[in-house]
């Protein structure tokens, strides 16, 4: 189950998030669509759902959505904003 | 002197809560940092309070301005400093950390820090200068308060 670290906390303004690391005291900006996955993401979501959730609102094939979901999510670990115990 | 004595303690009190900020500038993560505040102690008259506070406020500025030295007078700063100093003094206070919509011109993450509960105001127009700024929130369960554990 992705969820987001206990050390982050987010804000959603004009269609972005920031996120702020307590921890490594970094912001992150993040896009509209990163936006749309962190929303996801802080409601708890396993990434095949998420995947899925992406796929009925983006009019993309299914192994190119999962390949951005994993590279955005590998981002998200890089910066330790991620949960997935 | 009594009196005497509460003086120097409290400015000592102020200077070393400003000191103090250095490890949440460089290594410490905030949570950490606000964890290791001392716990709330007894209620500190107003006047010793706002002793330290000025003591805190003048030492943090100082340090900021010594050359060589990693020191920031800047809004998160400031208010490590505070949260300890209050904290220690009795005062129930949560910190908060904000943002605005939009980068700055030069491409940055404009964010503030500040104080909730029982804090008196740092500057005049406190309120003015948060006004826009949404707080930042944890994603499950949390209300984005910088706790302290």
């Amino acid at each position: 189950m992705l969820r987001p670290s206990p050390h982050a906390l987010s804000a959603h303004l004009e269609g972005q998030a920031v996120i702020l690391n307590t921890d490594t005291k970094a912001y992150v900006r993040l896009n509209e669509m990163g936006a749309e996955i962190w929303k996801e993401i802080e409601g708890g979501i396993e990434t095949a759902d998420l995947v899925e959730r992406l796929g009925e609102r983006f009019d993309a094939e299914e192994a190119v959505i999962r390949a951005d979901v994993e590279d955005f999510l590998q981002a998200l670990r890089t910066r330790k904003l991620l949960d997935e115990g | 002197m009594r009196a005497l004595l509460h003086r120097l303690s409290d400015v000592a009190a102020g200077v070393l809560a400003a000191a103090a900020t250095l490890p949440a500038q460089r290594t410490s993560s905030l949570e950490r940092f606000v964890a290791g505040a001392p716990p709330a102690g007894r209620r500190l008259p107003e006047a010793r309070l706002s002793r330290r506070l000025a003591a805190a406020a003048l030492t943090l500025r100082v340090l900021a301005r010594l050359p060589g030295l990693p020191y920031r007078n800047t809004c998160l700063f400031r208010s490590l400093a505070r949260v300890r100093l209050l904290r220690g003094a009795g005062r129930e206070v949560r910190m908060r950390i904000g943002v605005l919509a939009g980068a700055s011109p030069a491409g940055e993450i404009r964010a503030h820090a500040w104080l909730e509960g029982d804090a008196p105001p740092h500057h005049d127009d406190e309120m003015g200068r948060r006004a826009g700024f949404l707080p930042l929130a944890a994603g499950r369960a949390g209300d984005g308060e910088v706790r302290f554990r």
